[in-house]
């Protein structure tokens, strides 16, 4: 069974159905973009629940999300064949922008794409205006040479962690062992 | 005088008439630019016809001028200028009132300083929340996502959760008011009190 309650503030209002829509929307993109990524069929009968909170929201919504949920997975464990490193490009007169801010993303057609560094392959490309087709390769390469830079820092602070963790164990066995230092601190 | 784009914050008045489907789609372009240049309240008094053609607005005088908005435009600090042998009226508001900053500059870099291809500042926190199996916070600029994951875990026993052969992906999004998400503070229904 799966519960969840948390307290905000102010109570969150699905006001507009639309709003609604948009959020089941939201949540179908990330499911769809994990499920061929995720090791699914080592748990048969079993679900994994991924449960996403919005803090702040200042454009690339769909991005931060990918690449918290990518991070959130590794950290719990779940065996996945690779990272997804989603990125949101703009196009703005023939220019594409990266990492979109609110003030972009409203105004110019953007593409948000996941990318699986190490294949290079694509998980995910959701486009919510219109964008002409000539510029769809050039895009995509551009995505796939920024999803490589998050990548880098992505497996950088799965590595700091797993640093941390490592030498808290260390320390926990050599202390067993007959060390006797004290309690262990795992900071972060 | 030719049509002036919206995105120079230019308003073109001009009185002639045109068809009724071109009137109401650039009375919708009028509305929002006076909505986004904060003159929503003095424009609603008036309901002219406007015209809107390529990026260019212009209101015409068919059946009801808008006055009121060119007063309230002229309020706000439009400068105007007549062209009385064409019989339209241009209003221009300052920049700091112009309806869309620009979104990338002649010397390539974009309105918060940064160059086209470069990110906001990323900070990736792993584990934030350690009652969850896995957690992370991921920030890009002032865009803040965290993400807990519970499981794997036995599916409930209910419908169509539990797959045979394989796991299932159960994904739930919180959006709370007050993050900013476009459509979810500020845009609301309006009988909603």
């Amino acid at each position: 069974m799966s519960f969840s309650c948390i307290f905000y503030p102010t109570p969150i209002l699905f006001t507009t159905e639309s709003l609604c829509r948009r959020i089941l929307e939201f949540a179908a993109n990330i499911k769809a973009t994990f499920e061929p990524v995720v090791q699914l069929s080592l748990y048969p009968r079993s679900q994994i629940s991924i449960s996403v909170q919005v803090l702040q929201s200042d454009g690339s919504l769909l991005q931060a999300a990918i690449n918290a949920t990518t991070l959130a997975l590794i950290d719990a464990g779940v065996p996945m064949t690779d990272y997804i490193c989603a990125i949101t490009c703009a196009l703005h007169d023939n220019t594409p922008l990266l990492d979109v801010n609110s003030l972009e993303e409203s105004d110019l057609p953007n593409l948000t794409v996941g990318v699986l560094p190490r294949s290079g392959k694509i998980s995910l490309a959701t486009l919510e205006t219109q964008l002409s087709v000539e510029r769809l390769p050039e895009i995509l390469k551009l995505t796939g040479e920024a999803a490589k830079a998050l990548h880098v820092e992505m497996m950088g602070a799965v590595k700091a962690r797993t640093e941390r963790l490592a030498r808290a164990m260390g320390a926990i066995a050599s202390d067993r062992s007959g060390g006797g230092h004290g309690d262990v601190e795992m900071e972060g | 005088m030719e049509w002036r784009g919206i995105e120079q914050g230019f308003l073109i008045w001009r009185p002639k008439p045109e068809t009724t489907a071109r009137k109401e789609r650039g009375h919708h372009v009028v509305q929002r630019f006076v909505e986004e240049s904060s003159l929503s309240s003095q424009f609603s008094t008036t309901n002219g016809p406007a015209e809107f053609e390529g990026e260019s607005v212009r209101l015409g005088r068919r059946h009801n001028p808008p006055v009121l908005a060119i007063f309230s435009l002229l309020f706000y600090g439009a400068y105007a200028s007549a062209d009385l042998s064409a019989d339209e009226l241009i209003l221009t508001l300052p920049p700091e009132r112009q309806s869309r900053p620009e979104l990338l500059s002649e010397h390539n870099f974009r309105a918060d300083g940064r160059r086209p291809n470069e990110l906001r500042a990323l900070s990736l926190f792993i584990s934030p929340h350690a009652q969850s199996d896995g957690s992370a916070t991921v920030t890009h600029g002032l865009t803040s996502v965290m993400v807990t994951v519970h499981g794997p875990h036995e599916a409930p026993r209910s419908k169509a959760s539990q797959l045979h052969d394989r796991g299932l992906l159960s994904v739930q999004v919180d959006v709370p008011g007050w993050s900013g998400a476009s459509g979810s503070g500020q845009r609301r229904g309006r009988n909603d009190k």
